[in-house]
């Protein structure tokens, strides 16, 4: 019996596995910036979201730059804290200002990390007293926490954290200010202030129980 | 002398055909159009996958039996619109969810042609495989990962088509055009297995011959 070798064919199939490999579908290709993005609604479940009639929103947004903070304003924040109030006010709320003991107080953080890591939000939310006088909400003095409500998720760009935080019972709560709400957007194109209102939108339809009545 | 002549060459002919594939190393390489079945088509990947391949390297027992191990590729796509998934008590997410399975399933392959070795144009084929595939399943929230996990399961093909021989009398090289279904026990939440009817068309090419 003799055989004959057809060393063409091996090279068909090399280059055929070669094609495999650029074969998957790269899912990015699809997606528009606003597709890229998720919203993170996270509650703390003990909690009676319409036991709460009033609430403040900062007047600024702090920006935590790689371990830089500091607070700013910008037209795109400013979008952002107005579409803030648009919604908790078409959730039932009723906006006062900061210094008329507001059951509620909104915080708006904007992150932005350089380096493709796990955002670890606990570390975030330890030095959160740091970003966020409780003197601006009237309780100097008193500390913020939260029920360990945040997940880990992995950045390559920028996120925005908004917090609700629990005013009213500040006192009952040993003197520390709750966070009883967190909304984090993730994704491209996040700092923009056409797509503010739509962003916001998304939050506030991933948390359905966020209202007065 | 012309009957002499006609009976000599009709017993070349038979000749051939006899030896059409026996001990002959078969190359098959073909593309894969996969359409997913029940709930991977459901909950994974609703569309039909054009990203795919499949082959098999085949040794020819004899006209009516080769044995080889045949192999795939197969990449599934499914972007879901925005929506809003609950993935814990108290926590909501509203995402574009994009799942993507790659499945390479390789098998022990029986291929039974029952026409070959007869004077018949276009060959019929018949073909059963068992063995494994290894599969890849990706759940992207957004652009960012959520699931990502690699498995093993069983996995069973049966397919069934026709062969074109390129040369009049000679299947070593021939156009195969077939349809098939496949089983990828996968075992998931959402679906136990990868059920697909596939259609694909390749080329059979030797390697060997005897």
């Amino acid at each position: 019996m003799k055989f004959t070798f057809k060393p063409g064919w091996f090279l068909l199939s090399a280059i055929t596995f070669l094609l495999l490999q650029g074969c998957t579908k790269n899912i990015t290709s699809s997606y528009s910036y606003p597709d890229t993005r998720i919203y993170i609604a996270q509650r703390d479940s003990t909690v009676q979201y319409n036991t709460f009639k009033t609430f403040s929103v900062s007047d600024s947004i702090t920006i935590i730059d790689n371990g830089q903070t500091y607070k700013s304003l910008t037209t795109t924040g400013q979008a952002f804290i107005d579409a803030m109030i648009k919604y908790m006010k078409q959730n039932g709320y009723t906006l006062v200002s900061n210094t008329a003991n507001p059951d509620l107080g909104v915080n708006l953080s904007y992150i932005n990390t350089t380096s493709n890591s796990v955002i670890d939000m606990s570390s975030y939310l330890n030095y959160y007293g740091g970003y966020w006088d409780p003197s601006y909400w009237g309780y100097g003095g008193y500390g913020y926490y939260s029920p360990s409500y945040y997940g880990t998720y992995q950045i390559n760009q920028a996120s925005l954290s908004i917090n609700i935080l629990d005013l009213k019972d500040a006192v009952t709560n040993g003197n520390r200010i709750k966070i009883i709400w967190n909304g984090l957007i993730q994704g491209e194109g996040i700092d923009d202030a056409t797509t503010a209102d739509t962003q916001i939108l998304h939050l506030f339809q991933a948390s359905p129980y966020l209202k007065a009545n | 002398m012309k009957k002499l002549l006609s009976c000599v060459v009709l017993i070349i002919v038979i000749s051939n055909y006899a030896k059409a594939q026996t001990g002959l190393l078969k190359f098959t390489m073909g593309y894969n159009l996969a359409s997913p079945m029940g709930s991977f088509k459901t909950n994974y990947a609703n569309g039909i996958s054009p990203r795919g391949f499949e082959g098999d390297l085949s040794y020819g027992i004899n006209n009516q039996i080769s044995l080889g191990i045949g192999f795939g590729f197969q990449d599934f796509y499914q972007k879901f619109p925005r929506a809003i998934y609950g993935i814990a008590s108290n926590e909501n997410v509203s995402a574009v969810l994009t799942n993507t399975i790659q499945a390479v399933p390789i098998m022990a392959k029986f291929t039974y042609t029952p026409l070959l070795g007869k004077p018949v144009t276009i060959q019929p084929y018949f073909s059963a495989g068992a063995g494994v595939s290894f599969n890849s399943f990706n759940q992207y929230l957004g652009e960012f990962s959520w699931v990502n996990s690699s498995t093993t399961n069983l996995a069973f093909n049966a397919d069934g088509g026709i062969l074109i021989p390129f040369k009049k009398y000679n299947v070593s090289s021939a156009f195969q055009l077939g349809v098939g279904y496949q089983y990828i026990n996968f075992n998931q939440a959402l679906a136990n297995n990868l059920n697909t009817i596939n259609i694909h068309v390749g080329l059979i090419l030797p390697l060997r011959s005897n």
